[in-house]
């Protein structure tokens, strides 16, 4: 496993320390840490049921741990107000709900609610970032259409304009590629990819893809059964052995002769003997 | 470039008012507004017309004027000891109860969401007919017994289904059984009175307006102006909970409390309607569904929900009363009889909508 | 609660609440509002002397009340596990389908308009009520292109009991001598139900019985959602039919008999599935013995706690049966299905 990080890189925004997770009696993570790169796209990966899901609620406080700690900016972040938190981090969780009849510009100003109060329910500023958000997503267009009329792909654009307009340095995507058909997956990921190049945004997304998560990520996590196995580039963490280990998938590992990430090519049934 | 004092803005059809030197800020819905002064408007006009209706008819003209303190002493015991304080509790009454019915279904994100699931009715219910037919008491006392029934319910309800939070699915089944046990409790309180006791309470039961007075008014005004001002506090921490619980604590939004707030005002506002009204059946369905429709999207529309459920309200007992006049028909006969065809129109809806199961 | 996993296990577990459901029965029939030794007992079953006043409580009395408690019961448990498997919705209880409702205002234009004053009199309208309600309902919630989906059903029966509710409530406001009568019905009893009402709702009974358990296949495959279904060769409008069928046969002969009971109909499938899983084959069964287990101990329990009166069966089952349900909600994950 390598250092994801060099030796003068900014200290992580949010790490977890020996944490464990559990719904009730079922324990999903036990005694995890690890360490989110600042200014960085990271991607968790896994199969089904490895708790990638889970870890990131943990990490964005939707979920209360049993043991271990999350730290945001080095503090508690159950210690700090919900709406402190906030405006640090963002998360846009899996099928996320819009009201029924809902504008695009209505739902994405919702987003700022972190920075409102009874008395300023929609500043100059809200306004501002409502807009430029909008035109980042490039759903200007879609402003005054009902969020229910639109494609999957533009839905998520504009829950992904949501997380943008809270204006926050960090953020969480559970799986915002799932239900999208492979054009708007790559129309999403170049957007964030955008993001995080043009504004530094720190991005960490779970993604079910392991070609596209190679593609993306600066930072690969793959996890097995609540635990990560291998943390690092793409590069140095996707080789055969893994992917037979944690997706139980047998496979050869090309490099993408488009990008140069790891390409992985499941080997079919039929070839099984010959690799 | 000079920044104006108060500005306004208006975009879209939504209303920005904004003073940049205090930095406030606030939206207002042009069509939320248009919509909500148009139903009260028209819920006034029927109150009007309801005060000169009646076994002894007066006049429009005479009754405006005797609300600014002319008119002869028998057209002003008419209207102020009689007309006025039922016409007024029955805008007060329509009023919470589309106010409530609005919060639960946004809450609950279900169009036929209403406050009977919180046990609001069912405590009412059994509370009153327990006043009524055991302790034989008076008609503030009944009142106050109902109010007292349907806040310990919704209490119980919420306390029951309480395990590390509150979830929805939980909540409803829980309110199904102790809704279901108190009705029992009720049927059996029924039959073990007198039969005029039994008739009265059946009276009760159906929602009625008849014979509310001035202390009927009284405490629903009041629950009213502390429950409006808290629900518009309030609205905008309903429109982050609409997104679902994640989304809402991922904005910031303290999930919990803000429901339990909300639950606490519409649970409110219905128990303190009902306890003057009896269990007045559809307003909380109906009310909110036809804002919305008329509202559109871009508004909560919890105002114009509770101008149209006092429109509906004064309107159904205004129908009441005349319909098979002399007889006067309970209020919530009326409303109950209006809620079969709304109940189909939804029906015919999910028709042509279609799939779905 | 227990999950039974194996055929072999449920099998012997139904055996032990039939068995259990026996023992019940003979308590109905030994103890009641008035104390009665189970020597005398024994005798007024096996030895029958027409002179005895215990012995004509026993036969004529307690005798046909418990019969007509294993009907109702069973039949009330069976409604509710199908009509809860027609509907996909773990919340639905036969009143969905308006029959309470139907059987009131049939009951209540009885008193009203026809003079009828006994119980018996009561059932043929009460049933007839229900019948025509329900078939209301049903084609109301069929018509348009899906057909009588749950959604569409349950907004029909909605609209259905608030109307012949607030007809209801208008007759019994205009007339004292209604509601007088009405409101001793409306509780749900078994008081005073002699031989001739069990003899003349029995056969509706077994027939519903007959057809609920026939069902039983269809209600699994149409758990799986209509789509799956017709996949799988179910027809579906015919399945949904045939089992709404069986339940407006057996509710409408129990609310007949018994007036309207609450609680049996909704709770007792749910406990049948914590025992047995979700498979229909075995839920029917089990709601068909749980069902009169929990109304005729509910019956004895109104009987012998409020004596030498009786506290309705109505009553008592709601009673017990909301903390048991509200404990059930809380203690576990109700099964879907």
């Amino acid at each position: 496993m390598t250092a994801p990080v060099t030796v003068d890189a900014p200290p992580s925004p949010l790490t977890a320390e020996r944490l464990r997770l559990a719904y009730d009696d079922r324990v999903i993570v036990d005694r995890l840490s690890m360490a989110i790169p600042a200014g960085r796209i990271t991607v968790i990966v896994g199969a089904n049921a490895c708790g990638k899901s889970t870890l990131l609620r943990g990490l964005a406080r939707l979920m209360k741990a049993d043991e271990g700690s999350v730290l945001l900016d080095g503090q508690d972040i159950h210690r700090r107000s919900t709406r402190d938190v906030a405006t640090r981090l963002g998360i846009l969780p899996q099928q996320p709900i819009a009201p029924e009849g809902i504008t695009v510009s209505d739902l994405v100003g919702r987003g700022r609610h972190p920075h409102q109060r009874w008395h300023r329910q929609f500043s100059v500023d809200d306004e501002a970032a409502v807009m430029t958000a909008l035109d980042a997503t490039g759903t200007t267009d879609l402003a005054d259409r009902a969020v229910d009329e639109l494609s999957g792909g533009q839905r998520q654009r504009v829950w992904i304009a949501l997380a943008l307009a809270q204006g926050t340095p960090l953020m969480l995507l559970d799986e915002p590629t799932t239900f999208l058909d492979l054009a708007h997956q790559v129309e999403v990921l170049d957007l964030l990819a955008h993001l995080n190049e043009t504004e530094g945004r720190t991005i960490v997304l779970v993604l079910h893809d392991l070609n596209l998560a190679c593609r993306y990520a600066h930072h690969l996590v793959a996890m097995k059964d609540g635990a990560i196995v291998a943390e690092g580039l793409p590069a140095e963490v996707i080789t055969a052995e893994l992917v037979a280990k944690v997706f139980d998938l047998h496979c050869h590992i090309l490099d993408d002769p488009l990008t140069g990430t790891p390409l992985v090519l499941p080997v079919p049934a039929g070839h099984r003997g010959a690799a | 470039m000079v920044a104006p004092a108060v500005a306004v803005r208006r975009r879209d059809r939504v209303l920005v008012l904004r003073s940049r030197r205090l930095g406030w800020s606030t939206r207002v819905h042009g069509r939320a507004v248009v919509v909500g002064l148009a139903a009260l408007a028209c819920a006034l006009a029927v109150f009007v017309w309801s005060l000169a209706v009646g076994d002894f008819p007066i006049p429009v003209g005479e009754v405006i004027a005797t609300l600014f303190g002319g008119g002869s002493r028998s057209t002003r015991f008419i209207v102020e000891t009689l007309r006025l304080p039922r016409g007024l509790t029955a805008l007060l009454v329509g009023a919470a109860f589309g106010l409530s019915g609005a919060i639960f279904q946004r809450l609950a994100r279900n169009p036929l969401a209403s406050p009977d699931i919180i046990g609001v009715n069912a405590g009412a219910a059994a509370a009153a007919v327990f006043v009524i037919v055991i302790v034989h008491g008076t008609s503030a006392q009944v009142t106050f017994g109902a109010l007292a029934g349907s806040i310990l319910t919704a209490l119980a309800i919420y306390l029951l289904a309480y395990k590390r939070g509150v979830s929805g699915y939980r909540l409803v089944l829980v309110g199904i059984g102790v809704t279901a046990m108190l009705g029992s409790v009720t049927s059996y309180l029924l039959t073990r009175a007198e039969i005029f006791e039994a008739q009265k309470a059946v009276v009760w039961l159906t929602g009625s307006l008849n014979g509310r007075g001035w202390e009927h008014v009284r405490p629903v005004s009041l629950a009213l102006l502390v429950l409006v001002p808290v629900t518009i506090a309030m609205a905008r921490h309903l429109r982050v909970l609409e997104l679902g619980d994640d989304t809402a604590r991922g904005l910031g939004l303290r999930v919990e409390r803000s429901r339990s707030v909300l639950l606490l005002a519409a649970t409110a506002l219905a128990a303190i309607a009902t306890a003057s009204a009896g269990p007045v059946g559809f307003v909380a369905l109906v009310a909110p569904q036809v804002a919305r429709r008329l509202v559109g999207g871009r508004s909560l529309g919890l105002l114009p929900a509770a101008a149209f459920g006092a429109l509906l309200m004064v309107a159904a007992d205004l129908v009441g009363r005349r319909l098979f006049a002399p007889t006067e028909l309970p209020v919530g006969i009326i409303t109950a009889i209006l809620g079969a065809p709304y109940l189909l129109f939804l029906l015919a809806r999910a028709n042509r909508v279609g799939a779905d199961a | 609660m227990l999950l039974l996993r194996s055929g072999w296990t449920k099998g012997a577990g139904l055996a032990g609440a039939t068995g259990l459901l026996v023992v019940i029965g003979f308590a109905s029939v030994a103890y009641g509002s008035k104390s009665i030794p189970l020597s005398v007992v024994w005798d007024a079953l096996w030895h029958f002397d027409p002179g005895s006043n215990d012995h004509l409580i026993v036969r004529s009395l307690r005798v046909p009340r418990t019969v007509i408690g294993l009907g109702v019961g069973a039949a009330l448990g069976l409604a509710g596990a199908v009509m809860q498997g027609v509907s996909r919705n773990p919340l639905a209880d036969p009143g969905i389908l308006g029959v309470e409702a139907g059987a009131s205002l049939a009951v209540v234009v009885a008193i009203n308009s026809f003079g009828v004053g006994s119980l018996t009199g009561y059932v043929w309208f009460a049933f007839a009520g229900a019948a025509i309600a329900s078939v209301v309902v049903y084609t109301l919630g069929s018509m348009g292109r899906d057909g009588a989906t749950p959604v569409k059903l349950a907004l029909a029966g909605a609209a259905l009991a608030a109307m012949l509710g607030s007809i209801t409530s208008a007759i019994l406001l205009l007339d004292v001598a209604t509601l007088d009568e009405f409101r001793f019905w409306v509780v749900g009893s078994l008081a005073g139900r002699d031989g001739s009402i069990a003899t003349h709702v029995m056969p509706f009974l077994l027939a519903g019985a007959v057809l609920a358990l026939g069902s039983a296949r269809a209600l699994n495959t149409l758990a799986l959602g209509d789509d799956m279904a017709r996949s799988l060769g179910q027809r579906v409008r015919i399945a949904r039919a045939v089992s709404a069928l069986a339940v407006v046969v057996l509710s409408g002969a129990a609310v007949a008999a018994a007036g309207p009971i609450g609680f049996i109909g909704l709770t007792i499938p749910h406990v049948a599935r914590a025992i047995c899983g979700p498979d229909y084959r075995w839920v029917l069964p089990w709601s068909m013995v749980l069902g009169p287990c929990l109304l005729l101990l509910a019956d004895i329990l109104g009987r012998v706690l409020a004596r030498p009166g009786e506290l309705q069966v109505g009553i008592v089952t709601a009673v017990i049966g909301a903390p048991f349900f509200i404990a059930l909600v809380r203690r576990r994950k109700l099964a879907g299905l």
